[in-house]
């Protein structure tokens, strides 16, 4: 599907080439782009988020798994500010944005795909794709940033004047990531992309977020389909009601007995 | 060609209750709100209309429309930033911010009440007197600027909602709320358009529809048809309240000449009883809105 070739122009997102195929702490900076320390969170009646840490690194992918009420969908909210924190930090950049209003974290350069897509139904994939361009908006007319989108998922460019609620799945999937490209993100947050896909979709998204990652996009990803996830991200992270109970390298998760028994059925 | 008149006024007519359905389509369909002070922003409007030809009498038509449109916008605006946006961002409950509205309502009446007075006033100007001589029949020069107020507002109201930014990102909110702040776009801007838009809105129907009878503090009272209107044609749907406002337009000039005028607001009501027995969730459920 990603008929793209490497060498291409690239007048839209910047990208730092090469992506480092295991995380290296050591290797960072100024430390770790994205740290949550110690993050509770949760609704009035229930605490979800039970005391969370984790780190992401500049040109990492790094894969968030657990079951379902385990607070994947939790910690992205209070990541992206859907939902303010009761404790601990959350840093970007080594900024504290715990707290802060959507709109202002998204202007720092962090993006998220909410699960169930969430596309904007009664609008067209074209002006889906510009309301992702909110944070940077000038005139209102298709950017390079939205050919980019488009060369990335051709099926979007075909149906582009079409009203997004009447996509296939994997249709609102590709827009709903395309959207989040469009803000020029530093930090990727992916929740649930393969969610209610069909295997050769998943597989698709799946391509797609490997060759995000290789241009150097920096991704947090959390999924249940913890084969493709562990295949795909440098490092995992799992959670148990409320709690980061494993974690480490993807290959190391991958050999582990729990982990197998637990997460890939076998 | 007492017929043709008859439809022409009936439009006309039916084209207030649209402007003031508009309103009450554009703030649901924003914030799933039915903002039952929207008739009254219209009574203010007309005031506002007669304040300004009171300051300059010689002023055109056109341009009373285009100013007081514009001056009641910011008073709408201003009403939603400091009784609403609070409010909003908090999630508050919907009956409480439906009673909010009404409060407002008869707070805009009263206080209209307190400055210009209790009686009706009208508006000073030729225009309330102009009369068309069509097939020999006399139809109000004021009735051809409601159609052309209509129609140019309609097409303004598109370009706004697909062309601008700000239009998108009502829309936008709109189809879902949390998302659209993830974009970087606040629930305030929001909010803040659709209330300024609509003051706007019901502006225009105030200043067209004071030279047809008279600005009064409880000129707000036609507001209930028009939210009758905005029923017809599905609440939130934009085509469905002009849809709506030129039905019950039409159906009570024409009611009102076969039976009795005494009888006009029944029969709108009975069409909107009617309609809704037929279509329980108006015209155009699903359509394309705004």
């Amino acid at each position: 599907m990603i008929a793209r070739a490497q060498g291409e122009e690239n007048d839209g997102w910047q990208y730092r080439s090469g992506r480092r195929r295991m995380g290296n702490p050591a290797m960072s900076r100024a430390g770790p782009l994205l740290q949550l320390d110690s993050v509770r969170a949760g609704y009035t009646a229930s605490q979800v988020l039970d005391g969370v840490s984790l780190e992401v690194d500049q040109g990492e992918v790094v894969c968030l798994l657990g079951r379902n009420g385990a607070g994947k969908t939790t910690t992205i909210r209070a990541i992206c500010g859907l939902l303010a924190p009761t404790g601990g930090t959350i840093a970007f950049e080594g900024r504290p944005i715990a707290g802060k209003s959507p709109v202002d974290i998204v202007n720092l350069g962090l993006s998220v795909v909410p699960e169930g897509r969430k596309v904007f139904q009664s609008l067209s994939v074209e002006e889906n794709l510009l309301v992702g361009a909110y944070p940077h908006r000038k005139g209102l007319v298709p950017s390079a940033d939205m050919d980019e989108v488009f060369s990335l998922f051709p099926r979007l460019a075909e149906r582009r004047r079409q009203a997004a609620g009447t996509l296939s799945g994997g249709e609102q999937q590709m827009l709903a990531m395309g959207r989040a490209m469009m803000s020029r993100p530093r930090l990727l947050l992916l929740d649930e992309p393969s969610m209610g896909l069909a295997p050769l979709l998943i597989d698709q998204v799946f391509d797609t977020i490997n060759l995000l990652a290789e241009r150097g996009m920096t991704v947090l990803l959390v999924e249940q389909n913890a084969a493709a996830a562990l295949d795909l991200a440098d490092r995992c992270y799992v959670l148990e009601r409320g709690r980061i109970v494993v974690s480490g390298p993807s290959a190391e998760l991958e050999r582990s007995e729990n982990i197998r028994k637990a997460y890939l059925g076998t | 060609m007492q017929f043709l008149i008859q439809l022409l006024s009936g439009l006309a007519v039916g084209c207030i209750y649209a402007l003031i359905a508009i309103g009450f389509s554009m703030i649901y369909r924003a914030l799933g709100l039915v903002n039952f002070a929207q008739s009254e922003i219209m009574m203010l409007g007309a005031f506002v209309g007669y304040a300004m030809l009171t300051a300059l009498p010689g002023m055109p038509f056109a341009l009373l429309l285009v100013l007081a449109a514009a001056a009641t916008g910011v008073l709408g605006w201003l009403i939603e930033r400091i009784a609403f946006r609070r409010a909003i961002r908090n999630r508050a409950d919907q009956v409480y911010l439906v009673l909010l509205t009404l409060g407002i309502g008869m707070v805009l009446s009263n206080g209209a009440r307190l400055i210009w007075g209790a009686n009706p006033v009208v508006y000073k100007i030729p225009l309330v007197h102009e009369v068309y001589r069509l097939f020999g029949d006399p139809l109000s020069a004021v009735y051809v600027y409601i159609v052309a107020t209509m129609l140019a507002l309609l097409a303004a109201l598109h370009w706004f909602f697909s062309r601008t930014w700000l239009g998108l990102a009502v829309r936008a909110t709109a189809d879902d709320r949390d998302t659209a702040s993830t974009m970087g776009i606040s629930v305030g801007i929001a909010s803040g358009v659709s209330f300024g838009v609509a003051s706007m809105i019901g502006a225009l129907a105030g200043v067209l529809y004071a030279p047809i009878t008279y600005a009064s503090y409880d000129m707000g009272s036609v507001g209930i048809k028009a939210f009758a209107a905005a029923v017809i044609g599905t609440l939130g749907s934009i085509p469905g309240a002009v849809a709506g406002g030129l039905i019950i337009g039409l159906a009570e000039t024409f009611g009102g000449a076969l039976i009795s005028n005494a009888y006009m607001d029944s029969i709108a009501f009975s069409i909107m009883i009617l309609i809704l027995l037929i279509r329980p969730n108006g015209l155009f459920p699903t359509a394309t809105r705004l």
